[in-house]
């Protein structure tokens, strides 16, 4: 088993890894050499623009979507006791897909997509927390089947979207589904809410350790759980929101990460909740790197190199640990 | 003087009334058994009185003051509560299980101390766990879980006790241990014990008083040696229950008798 600050360390240096090879990696290829003294000799003029007009802000979304997911998941799985919860479990990016496809339909684009899908995101949460709740107690298993239920919903929704569109249209909302960082807006806002997400995160680290094991032992050790329940919702789901406006739903890094950390070792959610948003982070700069790359010119949506990366990944951990 | 009391408690689950305008004075160093056949509120009441639930009326009385009115945080200083049953969906190992004890002695942004380290060693060793620090809770027997969950409880080293069968899952041996640790704590550090017990004679070789709840709301509450006896325990649990003579004292065991 690893120590926690040994991974730590190792998935910093993964992050910085990550983000080089996004930036470097291209149509017109940046050595490592001149990215290490670009900020003193100033580079060429193609090298300033590539760099920081397209790929650094395209790597800053792509970080700021996985460390978001992977937060979002970790907060969830705590919140309903489940380790199959993921960002999306309740019904979260279903709701901001269907405004999202909407407004498509409607024929918007930029702002006003980006603001459909929060819309969608918030309006989601609201409907799960009004139906799932009662008086002040939080059932996990009553929260989770209203989400789940409310999903379904919305994907049945999303379909008939599909069905009466125009085939011109379908392609660009297949890549949102399926999550996709060549539209992404505000790489930079994003990257303020996963920082402002994790250090709330952090202030209730060890509340989450007690809440993991149920919520009658935290209540028996002096978590006030009602209270905390909310806050993991309402900042998970807020996070998840991001996300999704961001790149669309990037299946699968919310649901694995947390299970990688653990996997690991690090059970503990001070080091765990920083560790799944270095992961996170560098698991989807990596992805996007490869999904711009791989077939190029053609873009591939990044949910499906995530998909791909994190499948293979999670099963052979978890076939080293059955060991 | 009191550690914990009730002042007209009504407790109510499902509809079911389980003790109304109950007052019961528990003092600091007595240690009390909860018995009562399936159903008949054990848990329930149990809860209540550790503030897990509301109750349905009349207050609890935490060293003078209101339960309710306790910040979780300082009532969990005091009264900490073993479980019937754990739920561990998430990896984790033994010591950080023990160590989550701690909890309501720690500032927010604080670590684990060496001290609170120690104290969690302490728990382990006291419960036959050494050696088992680092093993995923996972890999535990019922009744290794069992023993962690009291160890996790003298981790938060409270003053009460509220203990849903405190043996259950352990084997003879490990019964008697947890009995004797418990007990000590009660004797020699003048902790209060408050256990829901099936078995009459531990209720009675280890406790100094007693709570029937015969269920429907009829209860009696006193010293062990006036409350039990044949008759009363007949009513209890419907079943006539025999008092034997034993080398170590009465032995207290059903009629093997079909009704």
């Amino acid at each position: 088993m690893m120590s926690s600050r040994t991974l730590l360390i190792g998935l910093l240096i993964l992050a910085v890894a990550s983000l080089g090879l996004a930036i470097s990696v291209g149509s017109v290829p940046i050595g490592w050499r001149s990215l290490w003294t670009l900020p003193i000799s100033g580079g060429t003029d193609l090298e300033r623009t590539l760099i920081l007009d397209v790929r650094l802000p395209r790597a800053a979304a792509a970080f700021a979507v996985g460390g978001l997911l992977a937060l979002a998941g970790t907060l969830m799985q705590v919140l309903l006791r489940n380790p199959l919860a993921d960002p999306y479990v309740l019904g979260i990016s279903g709701g901001a897909a269907v405004a999202a496809l909407t407004a498509m339909l409607l024929g918007l684009s930029g702002m006003g997509l980006t603001a459909a899908a929060f819309g969608g995101a918030l309006l989601t949460m609201a409907l799960v927390f009004t139906l799932a709740r009662k008086g002040d107690s939080w059932n996990p298993t009553r929260l989770l089947l209203t989400g789940v239920v409310i999903a379904s919903g919305w994907a049945a929704l999303i379909g008939f979207i599909l069905t009466v569109s125009p085939d011109t249209a379908l392609k660009n909302m297949l890549f949102w589904l399926m999550g996709d960082l060549s539209f992404a807006g505000n790489a930079f806002s994003a990257l303020g809410v996963l920082a402002v997400g994790l250090a709330l995160a952090l202030f209730i680290a060890r509340d989450l350790n007690i809440l993991a094991r149920g919520q009658l032992q935290a209540m028996a050790l002096g978590v006030a759980t009602s209270t905390l329940s909310l806050i993991i919702y309402t900042l998970a789901s807020l996070l998840t929101a991001s996300a999704v406006t961001l790149a669309g739903s990037v299946g699968f890094v919310g649901l694995i990460v947390p299970h990688l950390i653990r996997m690991l070792g690090t059970t503990d959610h001070r080091t765990l909740l920083p560790c799944a948003v270095l992961l996170g982070g560098s698991l989807v700069v990596a992805a996007d790197t490869l999904a711009r790359t791989v077939l190029a010119p053609l873009q591939l949506p990044v949910g499906i190199i995530t998909a791909l990366l994190g499948v293979p990944m999670f099963l052979y951990l978890l076939n080293r640990r059955a060991r | 003087m009191e550690a914990l009391s009730t002042h007209r408690l009504s407790v109510a689950v499902a509809g079911k009334r389980i003790c109304h305008d109950l007052q019961l004075q528990i003092r600091a160093g007595e240690r009390w058994a909860i018995l009562g056949p399936n159903g008949s509120g054990k848990t329930t009441l149990l809860h209540t009185l550790a503030g897990l639930r509301p109750a349905q009326g009349g207050k609890i009385i935490l060293k003078g003051h209101a339960l309710a009115a306790w910040r979780p945080r300082q009532r969990a200083q005091l009264l900490g509560i073993l479980l019937q049953h754990y739920d561990d969906p998430f990896p984790s190992t033994v010591l950080e299980t023990a160590l989550i004890g701690r909890h309501p002695h720690l500032h927010r942004w604080q670590w684990e101390s060496a001290d609170d380290q120690a104290r969690a060693h302490n728990a382990l060793q006291m419960v036959g766990l050494t050696g088992f620090e680092f093993r995923s809770i996972a890999t535990l027997s019922g009744g290794e879980r069992r023993r962690l969950a009291i160890a996790t409880l003298l981790t938060q080293d409270p003053q009460i006790f509220l203990l849903d069968e405190p043996t259950n899952h352990l084997d003879l041996y490990h019964q008697i241990h947890a009995f004797h640790l418990l007990t000590r704590l009660a004797i020699q550090e003048g902790r209060t014990l408050v256990m829901v017990l099936h078995d009459i004679t531990s209720a009675v070789r280890y406790c100094d008083h007693a709570l029937l709840l015969f269920g429907e709301n009829e209860l009696l509450a006193g010293a062990v040696a006036e409350i039990i006896n044949e008759e009363n325990l007949a009513r209890l649990y419907g079943h006539p229950i025999r008092r034997l003579t034993g080398p170590d004292g009465d032995v207290w065991t059903p009629a093997f008798t079909a009704d």
